[in-house]
């Protein structure tokens, strides 16, 4: 738990300057949670936010999927939620005007 | 995935919740609304619980936030803010044990203790509350264990032993009393941690 909780910290140090990085180290401690058995919203709710600033819409989409299952009511992630589906429709727009 | 009517209308009433400013109580009773129905769903909201915790510890309710806060890390561990928050609520209990302006007699002083010891967050001052407080509601006995605990905890604070020894003085155990002074002044001498003292020789 502790070696997890130190790659979490890493990842939000590293989140604004290397968020490519900080990726990495979020997906580790994803992965070594499981391992364990353990489930993280915020985890989960932290690389979303993390692949919502790196413009990758649709894989964060995927990570709030995952934070909604484990807590419905966390309204964070219920905001991040509508933020990717208004950017998504606004993306598939802009794809229609350029093919148009 | 939770959906639907029923989900929208409890994230509304969590909104009105987080948002409502001038009634506290008001906002309480929504968010216990919102916990209680996450329960009946079988869903641990870590957020809840978090949000609930500040909520009752801007209203004072230090204890209340306590339990709340501890639920949420209990509902998700490797949460780093839920685990500060924590840390931050421990310390506000931590400081209102140890209080100066609390009498040592004081009732609540045994709650807030508990509830220090089981999230295993009492430090050294809230032990030596526990103990003064023992011994000003005559728990002779279980004040002396607890001391005698606290010097083993913490045998370098020279405050444990002085406790050790009021507590053994209390119960007439002199020689225990002290061997406990003796203990209190040997942890007060600091030895220099580097270098010899005196004039250096080539």
């Amino acid at each position: 738990m502790k070696d997890i909780l130190l790659k979490v910290q890493a990842a939000q140090k590293l989140s604004s300057e290397e968020p490519e990085q900080a990726e990495l180290f979020l997906r580790s401690a994803l992965k070594d949670a499981e391992a364990l058995g353990q489930s993280s919203a915020t985890l989960h709710l932290q690389l979303a936010e993390l692949l919502y600033r790196l413009r990758r819409t649709r894989q964060a989409l995927e990570e709030v999927f995952v934070v909604l299952e484990l807590d419905p009511f966390n309204l964070t992630a219920v905001k991040l939620y509508q933020t990717l589906g208004r950017r998504l429709r606004s993306e598939a727009t802009a794809a229609e005007r350029s093919v148009s | 995935m939770l959906t639907g009517a029923k989900l929208e209308a409890l994230l509304a009433k969590l909104r009105r919740a987080l948002e409502e400013r001038g009634d506290a109580e008001a906002a309480e009773k929504l968010f216990r609304e919102v916990l209680a129905e996450a329960q009946r769903l079988g869903v641990a909201s870590a957020y809840v619980h978090y949000v609930l915790s500040g909520a009752l510890d801007r209203m004072g309710k230090l204890e209340m936030a306590f339990d709340e806060i501890k639920k949420a890390v209990r509902a998700d561990p490797l949460a780093l803010p839920v685990r500060h928050a924590f840390g931050d609520v421990a310390a506000r209990l931590r400081a209102a044990l140890a209080d100066p302006e609390r009498a040592v007699d004081d009732a609540a002083i045994p709650r807030l203790y508990t509830l220090l010891v089981e999230a295993g967050e009492a430090d050294l001052e809230a032990h030596l509350a526990m103990v003064r407080f023992a011994v000003a509601t005559a728990q002779l006995e279980r004040a002396r264990a607890l001391a005698e605990a606290v010097t083993t905890l913490f045998p370098a604070a020279r405050e444990a032993w002085e406790a050790l020894a009021r507590v053994a003085r209390a119960q007439g155990d002199v020689a225990r009393a002290v061997a406990a002074d003796a203990e209190a002044v040997g942890v007060g001498v600091q030895a220099p941690l580097f270098g010899v003292t005196g004039k250096a020789m080539a």
